[in-house]
């Protein structure tokens, strides 16, 4: 198979590449390993703050459904249920359907992979019924299965504030959100008030001793300063943070550097996000995680960079478009993250040499007047 | 967290087993997974692979930026022979053992 | 800054299963002083990525599986002394698909009886009762009954144990960056530290090449790659270590035989992996249905003329060398051999015919 640009992973970043891509005429084809388009915002019924402004009244699935809706026009080549599994000699990558393997020659390559949970280990952390944060978030959202009746969330991040909120909705008991740290990770406010007003205790300084059940778990340990205290659940949802998923750029060869702000180990790139492995680009999450907003812009960024390298738009025009997005990412970042920005920026700057991200650093200085 | 903490769900490695390939020398995951099969199973890695960084990077003091990614092993998802074969019967790199065999004696 | 001058007896460069069997051996007689070098850490090279067969029967010359039909005797005892390498003498199986190969595998037969190594030639119905899983397209096979595998895992890991228990000392990270001589000593320059010792041995398999050019040795080994897949754990269903494929002791099967001179590339390629699955299928058709969990590849090292090169490198007094490409197989032997070589000065197996010299190069430079 043929394609002018092969897209790993058709979640928001890899539908918001497509659409630059396919909009300007290019031959596009999306792999994506589940049967639907969307990736995780499919499952998530809450807004975000930290979207690109036309999407922050929306909440995950509206804004899934709005991105399809605007690529569907374009007739991307969709290829659900298949993944990528490996490479062949000459550099094509192999993909398959559980029912073949087929090489796709590509002339441009978007991995758009997102990131995957972190898990939470403490003695029987395996028992069943102890599940990612994400996990439980399928459950009830996409696949309308209450995971039980009484939980508790370890970990704090705006993610586990987000998720206990959605339990407490559809009527699960949440005993409230652990946290081994003196300090909550989420740092707004607003949603720190609506959980203490839903009665959800927030459990600082309190680590997980372990979990009891046969054959299930029945019950969480925990042990704060007041000592240990058991809490009677039938399901326990982790939140230990996510980082980028790799696996794609390893198989095309790609460099990585660690960043811990960014989640870890993340391919590395250019301005344009493209990898040490030509004609590889990168989007979304796997760029590293800062904001929502990022991983529909740097989607967006590195589809312009492709039309641009294949002569679909010149560079004066690839070259304002860039700017623009990378001006709104920076608009929403200062606000929300701006380590995560000025890490991203380190990143580039790691991989290109110094004053590499010069062309942007107009960007703030526009905005701070 | 104690040491009887299950680290790798699938082959059921324990962080006990992991610090003591650390102790003898390990560095790296695939260093571990080596001594102890801990990421050989059917999730290859994708679960433990954290988990054992973080717990390498502790028992050696060496920051995490110094500790690598496992290697990469194809197939990126389990899949089924019948899958992955074209039915061809042309042998390349493949060898069979009696393609090898030398009857002239040559040394 | 590197520190300076620790003094060894005897310097092995190479933690691999080679590298590893000579230090067990050396330091059973009570060789004090010794020390293993090793630029990665043990199971990270050739060793940790084979099938592991002890294989003895197809190999030719004669004199070769003879050879090797020592060292695979060698396996109980070695396991008795340093723990459960779960070494299982399966019998080898060696299936064919043609009626020329079959000719061919009569002829080897009859090689082999001169030398007293027996190996029968089945027809397709003795396979067939023997193995049944196979095909009913084979035409037949070959069976040896020394043949078998161990987990190579188990095995570096138990040597260096027992080894460091009997004294020997070991240095992993470090790579050798070159080695002098003077008059009577060694002095190997590696990452950590500058080391003095009176032998040498350079165990670096596939890495030979590199090492002994640090002494103007030419060491002609080259590297293959091998891709190997792994199945998920599947119920019995091989009885015999088959060439190409063995079923391991938790029923993962691992299958595969491929030989590619790309240096020192160790990516895996979906092009071999899927003529491996075909084979996998022309072999044993019921394994069409199993998942593929991971494949793995290794860089093989592979003598110029394929046969092990072992021994006192002429002209360089105190320096041997230990390359080859079967080291799961040979390993007992060469260990048990360079140590007789090393501390009585001779072999009671002759290993003449594996001497560095057969290459006719030009050797020791000083």
């Amino acid at each position: 198979m043929e394609t002018d640009v092969l897209i790993i992973g058709g979640g928001p970043a890899g539908l918001s590449a497509a659409y630059e891509t396919a909009s300007r005429g290019l031959n596009v084809t999306i792999i994506e390993e589940t049967w639907y388009l969307g990736g995780q915002l499919v499952q998530q019924t809450q807004s975000f703050e930290d979207m690109p402004n036309h999407y922050r009244q929306l909440c995950g699935f509206e804004i899934a459904e709005n991105l399809i809706k605007k690529v569907e026009p374009f007739g991307i080549h969709v290829l659900t249920d298949h993944t990528l599994i490996g490479l062949y000699e000459n550099g094509e990558m192999g993909i398959s359907n559980d029912r073949d393997v087929f090489p796709v020659k590509a002339s441009k390559i978007i991995m758009a992979t997102g990131a995957a949970e972190i898990a939470v280990p403490f003695p029987k952390w395996t028992l069943p019924g102890i599940m990612t944060a994400g996990a439980a978030q399928i459950l009830i959202n996409r696949d309308r299965v209450l995971p039980g009746t009484k939980t508790i969330l370890i970990g704090s991040s705006s993610f586990a504030f987000e998720l206990a909120k959605q339990l407490h909705e559809v009527g699960i008991e949440v005993k409230g959100i652990v946290e081994q740290q003196s300090d909550i990770v989420l740092q707004n406010n607003c949603l720190i008030d609506e959980i203490e007003k839903l009665n959800i205790p927030i459990l600082k300084n309190t680590k997980v001793i372990e979990a009891e059940g046969k054959g299930q778990v029945e019950t969480l340990v925990i042990e704060s300063n007041q000592g240990p205290q058991r809490i009677d659940v039938d399901f326990v949802c982790l939140d230990g943070g996510r980082n980028p998923i790799l696996e794609a750029f390893l198989i095309a060869n790609c460099s990585l550097s660690y960043r811990k702000i960014l989640g870890g180990w993340v391919p590395d790139y250019d301005l344009n996000f493209e990898t040490s492995s030509e004609g590889v680009y990168v989007a979304g999450n796997s760029t590293g995680i800062t904001s929502k907003a990022a991983i529909f812009l740097t989607g967006s960024l590195s589809g312009i960079s492709v039309c641009e390298s294949l002569g679909k738009i010149n560079s004066t025009e690839a070259s304002q478009m860039k700017n623009l997005f990378w001006e709104e990412l920076y608009q929403v970042e200062q606000q929300v993250n701006l380590e995560g920005w000025n890490s991203r920026l380190k990143h580039i700057e790691g991989y290109m040499g110094p004053n590499s991200h010069q062309s942007l650093s107009g960007i703030g200085r526009k905005i701070n007047g | 967290m104690d040491n009887t903490t299950i680290i790798c769900r699938c082959e059921e490695i324990n962080q006990e087993e992991i610090e003591e390939a650390i102790q003898i020398g390990a560095e790296t995951f695939d260093d571990i997974k080596r001594l102890t099969r801990c990421g050989m199973g059917p999730c290859q890695s994708k679960i433990c692979m954290n988990l054992v960084s973080s717990i390498i990077s502790e028992k050696t003091s060496h920051p995490l930026s110094q500790v690598p990614v496992p290697r990469l092993r194809i197939p990126l998802r389990p899949i089924q022979i019948s899958t992955l074969a074209t039915g061809s019967s042309n042998f390349s790199s493949v060898k069979s053992v009696m393609d090898e065999v030398e009857l002239d004696e040559r040394r | 800054m590197t520190k300076v001058n620790t003094s060894y007896e005897t310097i092995i460069v190479g933690g691999g299963v080679i590298g590893n069997s000579i230090a067990f051996h050396l330091s059973e007689r009570d060789q004090e002083g010794i020390l293993v070098i090793d630029k990665n850490f043990p199971l990270s090279g050739t060793s940790g990525s084979t099938q592991a067969w002890v294989w003895v029967h197809n190999k030719t010359p004669a004199s070769y599986a003879e050879f090797s039909m020592y060292s695979a005797e060698l396996y109980p005892y070695l396991s008795r002394k340093i723990g459960d390498v779960e070494y299982k003498r399966t019998g080898g199986l060696s299936p064919f698909f043609t009626e020329k190969d079959l000719e061919k595998a009569h002829k080897l037969a009859q090689k082999y009886s001169e030398l007293g190594i027996k190996i029968k030639v089945l027809n397709k119905e003795e396979v067939l009762a023997k193995e049944p899983s196979l095909s009913p397209d084979v035409v037949g096979a070959t069976f040896s009954k020394v043949d078998g595998n161990i987990n190579p895992f188990r095995l570096v890991d138990l040597l260096i144990r027992a080894s460091k228990k009997q004294g020997v000392a070991y240095s992993y990270y470090n790579r050798v960056l070159d080695i002098e001589r003077t008059e009577n000593a060694f002095i190997v320059h590696t990452q950590k530290e500058t080391y003095l010792c009176k032998k040498l041995i350079l165990a670096g398999g596939a890495w030979s090449k590199e090492l002994g050019s640090y002494l103007g040795i030419h060491v002609p080994v080259k590297q293959v790659r091998g891709q190997i897949m792994v199945t998920e754990p599947l119920a019995p269903l091989l009885n015999y270590t088959i060439s190409g494929m063995r079923q391991a002791i938790n029923g993962e099967v691992l299958i595969g035989y491929s030989m590619e001179e790309v240096g020192f590339d160790r990516r895996g390629t979906l092009d071999v992996i899927q003529e491996t699955a075909n084979m996998a299928i022309r072999y044993v058709p019921s394994l069409a249905n199993a998942n593929v969990v991971r494949c793995f590849s290794g860089i093989r090292a592979m003598p110029k003329d394929g046969y092990p090169i072992i021994g006192h490198v002429p002209g360089v007094q105190n320096l041997y060398v230990a390359a080859m490409h079967s080291g799961i197989t040979l390993a007992p032997l060469i260990g048990t051999l360079m140590t007789e070589l090393i501390l009585d000065g001779e072999t009671s197996i002759p290993i003449d015919d594996y001497s560095i010299t057969r290459f006719q190069e030009p050797v020791g430079q000083l």
